[in-house]
């Protein structure tokens, strides 16, 4: 596959802190790569370095297999929104959208056609005569983002382009900016700090965290195997469940212990046996958790709490239940018939269970 | 405890109408949410049930009691904020106050106290100055300072809010519970769908200061009165393509999707030409193997356009000649069935998961006479 982007060795320092530390990824042409990580990680400085706005103390850029260290931005074939969005306040959107290819030059009627494109996927047709300063954030967030992909260029850099939105209309920007990747075959490198941004728009997800590239990952793959656990508690929003274990040999046999009292089915002790470390912790997503009056053969980890309740989410019920404090959860799609406080069995199963060190937070299975 | 009836209040804020014509009923002891995206009108409301701001035009009664003139420190009701109010002292002082204000003896105050605290779950911290304690246990200082005043009504204005989503839960719990010992009537004003439909007896959706659709979560959600609250609940919302009724057929795109006697004849009955079909994603099932007309059941024919993977579940965008859906799959289901984009694929929808709306005022048309 042809790279449309390297991103090797880069290293940044600001007032002598180092924020980018030897970032190093390809995005392949026609790929979304999602850089997703929590506020100050260094997103934003990268997507800049790429643009060629800030200037890296070392490493370099390629664009399209060719080294762009010291071409200015405007000659970069990059494109760029940022989370403030700048728009011509006194022009109409159309104007707004069409200004980068007036820059170029572009003949009239194939800025005309390439305008009503991106406007008639981002459903702002519309808004076309309106003029910018007459629209609402999601208006104006679709319009940023249509002036940015008109614009003629081998990369597309988006730095948090759906925050400030409400829920709902995040979820339908969201899918019509995947859309338009998938129709314009653009390559983009968008930064969020949002998981499911990530999740759902993304071919692949380099997460970053204090400037250092810690997993690079197809979405589905860091979903389901992050590799440092608090990475796995960032991704799922709290509603992971987790389970803490001790191991000990004691005369050659292995003895596991829990402040939970749980039950650890043959399969999972023998998952255990073969992990190097003493102190682990299981952690599960809720669709691979059943909270029940009782759960005959749990094949996994068992433990009795109490019922607390359940969140009514439409098409399915997130369901609660505690034991010393902890809180599970258990995703599930018939209404539960279980009273407040009501004994329950909480079976975490195997599948989808993964094993971290408790000390280092390291995946170890 | 006291029933609330809220007769065609309207306000306005200079040019501003933030509540037209609105009219409810809550009952004795009911919890009743008002759920809608910010800006709808939810909170000037619950302001105007307090007594906090006045109607343009409309009554308030309480237990059919004309209060609209009544000013709010004698309403006898008890707000709590998504930012709580607590005073600098200790957790016991925060509830003890209303208590003495009442006139209450001091051995009454403190029996009360540890009462409420006990209720609420704060009893091991009375002594705690409010300043170092939790944020969660400062909204429940909150709420059990609220129920210090024994008043006849609770209004809620997004209390959980500011809680992370662990504490979230716990509250939550907790709140329905404490409604089910005090038995008394609570409005509760949320913009979060999952909060009204886990918590609330009947929900108002509110949409630009008017009352969408009142009833139970169930009603809400599954037989949504018009697209905004069908669009509004859900994660992603109800699907709305439209549909052309023809003698014989309804039709999408000019492809037969529903055959069923009884709809078409009752849509044309009422003299509709073109239609909105509302399903929600959750109730299409994918298939890669051309399904034909089946009994009972809607089939539209489409091509993958988009698929997005959001951790507990995917959302597949389908694409049928220009009319576009949403299609919720459970990971399991997703991954056995392997959908890539671009990919043609027939999605099927049980009849009585599909409802039908006027696309002139965006409200649902009843069909046969059958109402969820």
């Amino acid at each position: 596959m042809e790279k449309a982007l390297i991103v090797s060795e880069i290293v940044k320092k600001i007032r002598g802190k180092e924020v980018l530390k030897n970032v190093t990824f390809e995005v392949e042409k026609g790929q979304l790569l999602v850089l997703l990580g929590p506020p100050g990680s260094g997103k934003t400085t990268l997507l800049k370095i790429i643009a060629g706005l800030e200037k890296q103390d070392s490493g370099s850029i390629y664009i399209n297999g060719e080294r762009v260290d010291d071409i200015p931005p405007y000659e970069r074939k990059v494109s760029m929104v940022f989370e403030t969005l700048a728009l011509y306040s006194n022009m109409t959107v159309y104007e707004n959208i069409a200004s980068p290819m007036i820059a170029e030059k572009k003949p009239r009627e194939i800025i005309d056609k390439k305008v009503k494109e991106i406007a008639s996927i981002l459903r702002i047709e519309h808004l076309l005569n309106r003029r910018a300063d007459k629209l609402s954030g999601g208006e104006r967030q679709r319009v940023a983002i249509a002036r940015a992909l008109a614009k003629e260029a081998e990369i597309y850099l988006l730095d948090e382009p759906f925050s400030n939105l409400d829920a709902k209309i995040r979820y339908a920007l969201r899918t019509e900016f995947k859309k338009l990747k998938t129709m314009l075959g653009k390559t983009l490198v968008l930064a969020t700090s949002d998981p499911l941004d990530a999740l759902a728009l993304s071919d692949t997800v380099v997460f970053i965290e204090k400037g250092v590239i810690i997993q690079k990952n197809p979405p589905v793959e860091l979903y389901y195997k992050p590799i440092r656990l608090d990475i796995s508690r960032y991704l799922t929003g709290k509603i992971l469940n987790e389970v803490v274990l001790k191991k000990k040999t004691d005369g050659g046999k292995t003895i596991i212990t829990s402040e939970l009292d749980v039950v650890i089915s043959e399969s999972v002790s023998r998952d255990i046996q073969d992990i190097p470390v003493e102190n682990i912790i299981l952690t599960s997503h809720p669709d691979n958790t059943m909270i029940e009056k009782s759960v005959e053969n749990c094949d996994g980890l068992k433990i009795r709490g109490r019922f607390l309740g359940y969140e009514y989410r439409g098409s399915e019920f997130l369901v609660f239940a505690e034991y010393k404090n902890h809180l599970f959860k258990a995703l599930k799609y018939e209404k539960p018939l279980v009273d407040f406080n009501e004994p329950v069995d909480i079976c975490i199963k195997r599948e989808g269970l993964n094993f971290y060190d408790l000390d280092t937070g390291t995946l170890l299975r | 405890m006291v029933s609330v009836k809220i007769d065609s209040v309207s306000k306005s804020f200079g040019n501003v109408q933030a509540l037209r014509n609105v009219s409810l009923e809550i009952m004795n002891g009911e919890f009743f949410a008002i759920l809608g995206p910010s800006g709808c009108g939810k909170t000037t409301l619950l302001r105007i049930i307090a007594g906090l701001e006045k109607p343009t035009k409309g009554r308030i009664f309480f237990d059919e009691i004309d209060v609209t003139d009544v000013p709010a420190e004698i309403r006898d009701v008890s707000m709590v904020f998504q930012f709580y109010a607590l005073y600098p002292t200790t957790v016991y002082n925060n509830i003890a106050l209303p208590l003495r204000s009442k006139g209450l003896s001091p051995s009454q105050v403190h029996e009360r106290v540890v009462e409420i605290a006990k209720l609420v779950g704060i009893e091991s911290i009375l002594n705690t100055h409010v300043d170092r304690i939790s944020v969660a246990d400062k909204q429940k200082v909150a709420l059990a300072r609220a129920i210090a005043k024994q008043p006849q009504l609770y209004l809620l204005d997004e209390p959980l809010t500011i809680l992370d989503p662990v504490s979230r839960v716990i509250m939550r719990a907790e709140l329905k519970r404490i409604q089910k010992e005090l038995k008394q009537t609570i409005i509760y004003v949320t913009h979060d769908q999952i909060e009204a439909l886990t918590l609330a007896d009947r929900i108002a959706v509110m949409n630009f200061g008017v009352v969408e659709q009142v009833g139970t979560p169930l009603q809400v959600y599954d037989y949504p009165e018009t697209v905004f609250v069908g669009w509004f609940l859900g994660e992603p919302g109800m699907n709305f393509i439209e549909a052309n009724v023809e003698p014989e057929v309804l039709k999408i795109s000019g492809k037969p999707v529903v055959r069923e006697r009884k709809i078409f004849e009752d849509l044309r009955r009422k003299g509709y030409e073109k239609i909105l079909i509302g399903f929600r994603p959750e109730h299409v099932k994918i298939s890669k193997t051309p399904s034909t007309y089946l009994n009972g059941k809607a089939v539209i024919e489409g091509v993958v356009r988009v698929v997005e993977f959001m951790g507990t579940y995917y959302v597949v965008d389908v694409e049928s000649d220009g009319a576009e859906f949403k299609v919720k799959m459970d990971p399991r289901s997703f991954t056995s069935l392997s959908i890539n984009e671009g990919e043609k694929v027939w999605c099927t929808i049980p009849l009585d998961k599909i409802l039908f709306f006027d696309s002139n005022n965006n409200k649902r048309i009843n069909i046969g006479g059958s109402d969820g």
